[in-house]
C-alpha cells in the first residue's frame, strides 16, 4: 500500500517545571513510536489520558517537532482539523473564514470563492456575514466545523473534533466525517469513544504513556485497550 | 357497532389496515372512529389507542387527548409514542420547553423509532433552527430501520425552506433506497431544477453537475473548488497572512463602536489635546514653542510604546492558534507591528497640521520625515520581535516590559530637549534610538537643527540587520514555539 506519512522511533518530551532553581524534570510524551499511515485509510488512535493521543497527531501536523526520530510526510499536507481556531468574535463568519484559510496557507481570494458554499453548507444564511458574537455555540460550531472540513489538508488529523456542538449537529459532523473517510481521505482520528473509532476507523493503535502497545485490527486493538484497563 | 365494522374487526390486522386508511388520508374524525372501534375490539393492543390520540391531537382537542394521554400512559407505560405525542402536545400549547425535555429523553431510550426523530425535527422546525431539524432527521435516517417515511419529510422541509442543494441529496438517498417510491424521483427532479434557478443567482459551484452524481460526491466536488494559490510556507502565504489579518485585526478593533473608523482620528487628537492642555496651558511652561516639542516627542513615543507592547505579548495570547496551525509565530508579532503602523498614519498626519498652526512652514525638508518613520519602524519591530520571542522562554519577562518601557520613557526626550541636560552627557544620552529619533524629529518638523542624517543611516541599518536576524532566528526555532508555550 501507499505511504502517505511515516515516522520512525520518534520520541518527544516535555519539561515539566521552568523554576530557575530547580533541576528541571522531563516527561515522555512519545516513546521510540514508529508508524505508517496509508493512502485512504483511517487510522484510529486510542489510549487513556495522558497517553500522548494529542501529541502524537501534532507531531503528525509538523506543529510538534520531535526530539529524536524522524516524520516524513512526503509532499503531502496534513495538518489539524482545527475548529474555530482563532476566530475573532467581532468579525464576521465570512471574515473568519478567510482567516482560517489563510492559517493552512490560502489566500483570501481563495477563500473568497468559497462564499456561498460555505453559507449553504453551515446552514448559517445571511448570518455567515453577521459578527461570529451574535452566533448562538451550535452556529459557532457549524461555521469552525464546516470550514475545517472544507480546508482539505492530504492527511486529515481529527483531535476529539465529533463532541463539539449540539446533540443534532454532532450527528451531521460525524455523517460529514463519514462520508469524507468513506472516499479517498486519509484521516487520523483520535477519540474516547470507542464505538465512534470501530464505525469510523480501518485501522487502530493504541498508545500507553507514549509507547506504542500495539496496531492493527480495530476490534483487537479495542479488545487490548479494555483488558488494560481492567487491570 | 354495525354488523359490517364487527365483522371487518375480526381480524387485528384488518382492524389497523381500516384505521391507517383514514389515517393516511388525514381524514382524522374517520381515523378516530376506527381506532375507536379497534382499541373496544383488542383493547391489549397499544397500536389503537396511540392512534386513537394521534387522531385527537390532530383534530386540535388538546383538552380530552391530554386526558386520554394519561389512561394510555398507564395502560402502557413503555410505549415510546407516549412520550412523542406528549412533547407534540407541549408544543401545541407553545410549552417548546417541556417539549424539549421529553424529545431528548425520548431520543436517548428510543432512538430507533421514527415519530422521536419526526417529533424532534418538528419542534427545531417550530424553533426556526432548520439546519438542527435536518440534523435530526438526518440522524433518524441512520438509526431507523424504515426510514423512507423520514426522508419524504425531510426533503419537504428543506423544500420548503429552499435548501435545494440539500434537498437534492436527501431525494437522491430515497431514490437509491426505495427506487419503487415515485416521491423520490420527483422531488429530485424539482430541487434539481430550483438549485439550477438559484444557481446562476448565488453562483454556486458545480450545480449543473449535481443530477448525475451520488450524494456522497457532491460535498467533495463544491469543496474541491478550493485550490492553493499559494505555496505552503512561502513569503508569499506568509505576507498574505500578515497584511489580511492586520487588517481584519483593525476591523475587528472598531467593529462594536459607533463612529467606527473616526476613532482613529479621534484617539489621537484627544491625546493631544490633553497633553497641550496640561502642559502648555496649565503648566504654563514659558516658551511658547512647547507644544510642538512636546507633541514631536509624545506622538512618536506613543507608536513605539504600542509596537512594542504589542509585539511583545502576541505569542503567548495566539498560543492556542499556534498549537493547532502550522502558523509560524513570527507572523503574530509582525501583526501587531504592522497594525501599530497603520494606525499610527492618522496621528502624523494630526501632528503636521497642529505644528503648521502653531506658525511653522512646512518645508521640502518635512520630507526627511520618510526615513526617519522608516527607522524608527525598523527599531520598534526589532525590539517587538526579540522581546516577544524571548517572553514564551522566560514568562517573567513580561513583568519587566512596563517599567523598562517607562525608564525608556523618561530617557528619551520626550517632555524636554536633549539640550537641557550636561553637554558632556548628551552624546552618551542620543545612544538611545527613540532619544535620537525623537531629536530627529524635531530636527526636521520644527527645524532645531540639521539632522544628523550619518546616525540616522547608521539606526537604519542597524534596524534592519536586528529585523533581519531576529526573524531568522524565528524562522530557525519555529517548530519549537508551540512546545515552549506548553512546557
Amino acid at each position: 500500500m501507499d505511504k502517505m506519512l511515516s515516522l520512525e522511533e520518534v520520541s518527544l518530551h516535555f519539561k515539566k517545571n521552568g523554576a530557575l532553581f530547580s533541576a528541571p524534570e522531563y516527561f515522555t510524551a512519545l516513546d521510540n513510536i514508529s508508524l505508517e499511515v496509508y493512502r485512504g485509510e483511517t487510522l484510529g488512535v486510542i489510549g487513556g489520558n495522558g497517553s500522548g493521543k494529542s501529541t502524537l497527531l501534532r507531531v503528525m501536523a509538523g506543529i510538534f517537532r520531535p526530539d529524536t526520530g524522524t516524520v516524513d510526510a512526503g509532499d503531502a499536507t496534513a495538518s489539524l482539523l482545527a475548529l474555530q481556531a482563532g476566530f475573532d468574535l467581532n468579525l464576521s463568519g465570512a471574515d473568519n473564514a478567510v482567516l482560517s484559510g489563510l492559517f493552512q496557507g490560502y489566500s483570501r481570494t481563495d477563500m473568497e470563492k468559497t462564499f456561498p458554499y460555505l453559507e449553504e453548507e453551515s446552514g448559517l444564511g445571511r448570518f455567515f456575514y453577521q459578527p461570529v458574537r451574535t452566533y448562538s455555540h451550535g452556529m459557532r460550531a457549524r461555521l469552525g466545523f464546516t470550514v475545517s472540513i472544507l480546508l482539505q489538508p492530504d492527511v486529515l488529523l481529527l483531535d476529539e473534533i465529533l463532541t463539539v456542538g449540539d446533540e443534532g449537529f454532532r450527528g451531521k459532523a460525524e455523517a460529514i466525517v463519514r462520508d469524507r473517510l468513506r472516499s479517498n481521505q486519509t484521516a487520523v482520528l483520535v477519540s474516547h469513544s470507542l464505538p465512534q473509532v470501530e464505525r469510523l476507523c480501518d485501522r487502530a493503535l493504541l498508545l500507553d504513556q507514549g509507547r506504542c502497545i500495539c496496531v492493527g485490527d480495530v476490534s483487537e486493538v479495542i479488545r487490548a485497550y479494555k483488558d488494560s484497563i481492567r487491570l | 357497532m354495525t354488523s359490517e365494522s364487527a365483522d371487518l374487526i375480526a381480524n387485528v390486522d384488518v382492524a389497523i389496515e381500516w384505521g391507517r386508511e383514514a389515517h393516511r388520508k388525514k381524514d382524522w374524525n374517520k381515523a378516530l372512529e376506527r381506532w375507536s372501534i379497534g382499541r373496544t375490539a383488542f383493547p391489549e393492543r397499544a397500536v389503537f389507542s396511540i392512534r386513537s390520540l394521534e387522531a385527537l391531537i390532530e383534530l386540535g382537542q388538546l383538552e380530552s387527548a391530554t386526558l386520554f394521554l394519561k389512561e394510555v400512559q398507564k395502560q402502557f407505560p413503555e410505549n415510546p409514542e407516549t412520550l412523542t405525542l406528549n412533547a407534540r402536545l407541549c408544543m401545541l400549547r407553545d410549552n417548546h420547553g417541556d417539549a424539549e425535555v421529553l424529545l431528548k429523553r425520548a431520543r436517548l431510550e428510543h432512538p430507533n423509532q421514527s415519530a422521536v426523530w419526526i417529533q424532534s425535527a418538528n419542534l427545531a422546525e417550530l424553533s426556526g433552527d432548520i439546519a438542527l431539524a435536518s440534523a435530526y432527521f438526518q440522524e433518524g435516517e441512520r438509526q431507523v430501520a424504515s426510514p423512507e417515511g423520514m426522508f419524504i419529510l425531510h426533503g419537504e422541509l428543506l423544500m420548503k425552506n429552499e435548501l435545494w442543494s440539500e434537498a437534492l441529496v436527501v431525494w437522491s438517498k430515497l431514490k437509491n433506497l426505495c427506487p419503487h417510491l415515485q416521491i423520490g424521483h420527483v422531488g429530485a427532479l424539482e430541487a434539481e431544477r430550483a438549485s439550477k434557478q438559484s444557481g446562476s443567482r448565488r453562483d454556486t459551484p458545480n450545480d449543473s453537475e449535481l443530477g448525475s452524481l451520488d450524494n456522497q460526491s457532491i460535498k467533495l466536488t463544491n469543496s474541491s473548488n478550493l485550490k492553493r494559490s499559494l505555496a505552503q510556507n512561502s513569503l508569499a502565504a506568509f505576507l498574505e497572512l500578515v497584511w489580511v489579518k492586520a487588517l481584519f485585526g483593525m476591523r475587528s478593533e472598531i467593529q462594536r463602536t459607533r463612529l467606527g473608523y473616526i476613532w482613529w482620528f479621534l484617539e489621537p487628537l484627544l491625546y493631544m489635546v490633553v497633553y497641550y492642555l496640561v502642559f502648555a496651558v496649565l503648566m504654563l511652561r514659558g516658551e511658547p514653542d512647547f507644544a510642538p516639542l512636546l507633541l514631536s516627542g509624545i506622538i512618536p513615543w506613543m507608536w513605539f510604546l504600542r509596537t512594542v507592547t504589542a509585539a511583545s505579548s502576541s505569542i503567548i495570547i495566539g498560543q492556542s492558534l499556534l498549537n493547532q496551525t502550522s502558523v509560524p509565530a513570527l507572523a503574530l508579532p509582525v501583526v501587531e507591528i504592522l497594525q501599530a503602523f497603520m494606525k499610527q498614519a492618522p496621528v502624523f498626519l494630526l501632528l503636521f497640521v497642529f505644528i503648521i498652526w502653531q506658525g511653522y512652514e512646512p518645508s521640502l525638508r518635512w520630507f526627511l520625515i520618510i526615513p526617519v518613520l522608516l527607522v524608527q519602524l525598523l527599531i520598534g519591530a526589532a525590539l517587538g520581535l526579540f522581546i516577544a520571542g524571548l517572553i514564551p522562554l522566560f514568562r517573567d519577562l513580561q513583568r519587566l516590559i512596563p517599567s523598562g518601557l517607562t525608564l525608556m520613557m523618561f530617557l528619551s526626550g520626550i517632555f524636554y530637549s536633549y539640550e537641557m541636560i550636561p553637554p558632556d552627557w548628551q552624546s552618551i544620552f542620543l545612544m538611545n534610538p527613540m532619544a535620537f529619533l525623537i531629536k530627529t524629529y524635531r530636527d526636521v518638523l520644527l527645524s532645531t537643527s540639521s539632522p544628523d542624517l550619518f546616525l540616522l543611516s547608521s539606526w537604519f541599518v542597524i534596524g534592519l540587520g536586528s529585523c533581519v536576524l531576529i526573524s531568522e532566528v524565528y524562522r530557525r526555532f519555529q517548530h519549537h514555539y508551540p512546545r515552549w508555550l506548553l512546557d
